[in-house]
This record gives structure tokens, sequence and C-alpha cells, in this order.
């Protein structure tokens, strides 16, 4: 790619290098990733001033919990009697441990009558700003046999659907992982 | 509805409602969400992953490094996918679950016509220049708030 304005030097792949003129006019010209409406998108390359850039960074333990203690909906993956499933719940989090309720009829049910490696899953997004951040724990389940701590989280954890649903089931996280990711202009 | 003594509980609960949706509608909420979520077994282990996907053909695709995990792990596989949205303040919101099988797309001009839809640029970093399909067996959802 060679620069137009003729008595000048390339300036391609220096586009973060500071010009008395600014520096937009002069890359629009050199910038090779410029493309056509309709074109399909060049890959995602650490590139040019213009190119739409991802970002991951990994979270800690601290900042997962305090993200997770920010919503109230996740989502329970396990393999269960009827191969893999992925459901949304409406959770709570106490003393870092995650609580739900749900029906007898519901194949989350038999995570509470037995120890079941499950993963739970919160995130957000911002569809705007394209940003986010997602909280994985992985960890068993099981249920709650203490009646104070039953009625305390049947009258903290409230489903948002309707129906009858008294079966609390407890996750005790083992490993949490977190990341937040962002695309920003370079 | 029965109401659980000592606790007012049940007749919060009895007051929203819980619909299932149609087929059709569940495919124009996966086309109005950007992101879900991907879960699938790899080594004996579940994953999920949140990604940004694209409806196609009632297929569902999205990018992904062929060097990461998912596109390593997902060979012929079953997989199930996500899509909520929800409104804290209201209590109410939709979710759509698929489940179904992901694949490599491997045919170029089903490539050429994912990539001149604009795909959704994935949020993460890294190349993404592999596409995975999820071809779904069975798609359901459910609408829960106050009527």
């Amino acid at each position: 790619m060679k620069a137009v304005n003729s008595g000048r030097a390339d300036i391609s792949g220096l586009s973060s290098l500071p010009t008395a003129r600014g520096p937009d006019k002069d890359h629009q010209v050199t910038n090779p990733t410029q493309r056509e409406p309709g074109t399909p998108l060049p890959p995602r390359q650490v590139g040019p001033k213009g190119v739409r850039m991802g970002s991951s960074a990994e979270l800690n333990e601290t900042d997962c919990f305090e993200l997770i203690k920010t919503t109230t909906v996740g989502r329970v993956a396990f393999v269960g009697s009827q191969g893999l499933r992925l459901l949304p719940v409406n959770y709570r989090l106490v003393d870092d441990v995650i609580y739900f309720r749900t029906s007898e009829t519901s194949s989350l049910a038999a995570l509470a009558e037995e120890s079941l490696n499950v993963l739970f899953e919160v995130d957000y997004h911002d569809r705007l700003f394209q940003h986010g951040w997602s909280v994985l724990v992985s960890g068993k389940t099981g249920p709650v046999n203490d009646p104070v701590l039953r009625d305390s989280l049947t009258s903290q954890v409230t489903p948002w659907a309707g129906g009858r649903r008294p079966v609390l089931v407890a996750i005790a996280p083992e490993r949490i992982t977190g990341r937040k990711v962002q695309v920003r202009q370079t | 509805m029965t109401k659980a003594s000592g606790s007012t509980e049940w007749h919060l609960e009895s007051e929203s409602t819980d619909t299932d949706l149609t087929e059709e509608a569940c495919w124009t909420l996966l086309e109005s969400e950007p992101v879900g979520r991907l879960a699938f077994v790899d080594d004996g282990a579940v994953h999920i992953y949140p990604v940004n996907h694209i409806v196609h053909d009632r297929n569902l695709y999205f990018r992904t490094s062929p060097y990461g995990i998912v596109g390593t792990a997902i060979r012929h596989q079953s997989v199930a996918f996500e899509i909520d949205s929800i409104d804290s303040a209201t209590r109410s919101g939709w979710s759509v679950l698929v489940r179904g099988t992901a694949s490599w797309v491997v045919d170029s001009d089903r490539i050429d016509e994912l990539a001149g839809r604009r795909s959704p640029e994935p949020w993460a970093s890294g190349t993404r220049t592999m596409y995975i399909e999820v071809t779904p067996h069975t798609v359901s959802g459910r609408r829960i708030g106050k009527p």
C-alpha cells in the first residue's frame, strides 16, 4: 500500500505516530483495512487505527464473587438422566454458596437428591458499548436440610416464574473463574 | 395454589405467569439477542461459553478460534444453547433453550454466505476464523412475569 500524496513518506503502519496535520486524514488514504460496505470483515488482528479490536481479561476470585452478587438470574448446566441440560434459575449467594429453588417435577430437582457436578454461569453484556463479563462456577450440588436455613432461603430466593417450587438446591463452589470482554476502536 | 403457613411467598408466586413460547416466537427471540450461552461436554466436564451468535436458515452459528477450547473440543456433538432477557425491576423476562448438534462449518459456500451476512464481531479478543453450526433438535422457550 502506497501513500497517494506525493512528497510524503508512506505512513501506513505508523498510524500511532502523531502528525502535525492530525492523524486521520492521511490515515484514511493509507489504511489497508478500509473496505467497501457489504464486504466480509477482515480477520481481527492487531492492526492499524480504525480496526475494531476485542480484548479479554481474567477476573480474580474476589471480583467474581462480587459480580455474582450483582444479578439474580444464572444458568445451571449439568449432565442428567436426559443428557446435557442448560437451564436459567433465580439464585441467591449466601456465604459464598449459591442457592436456587425449583419444582419437584423439574430436571433440576435431581440436583437436590444427589451430589452432582454442575457448572453455574452468570454474565452481563451491554449491546450499545459492546462490553460484558461472565463468571463460571463449578461445584457440587446438594440439598438444604437445615430448617433455619431453609426458611431463610425460601423467603430470600423467589423464583419469578409461577408455580410451587419447594425444592431448594445448593451449589458449593469448588472453582470460580471469570473474564471481561470489550470491543474498542483503536 | 396452597399457601405456605407463615409465608407470603406462594401468594407472590401465584401472581406471576409462566407461558410457553411457540417455536416461531423462539426463533424471533433468537434473532433478537446477540449473545447466548453454549454448553457442551468435553472430557467428562461441562463447559459454558457466552458467544455472539447469528441465526441463518434456522441454524445457529458463531465464530470461534480453531485453536481455542470451543474450536478444538467441538467435533460433532450434543450441545445446549440458551438465551434470555430479564428485567429485575418487573421480575419478568423470557428464555429460549435450544438442544442440538454442533459441528464445524466446512462447506465453503456456507462460509461465504455467513461472512456476507456481516456476522456480529465477537466481543472477545483473538482470531476467530472458524464457524460452528448448531443444528437444533428441540427449541423451547418461556416467558415469565406478572400478567
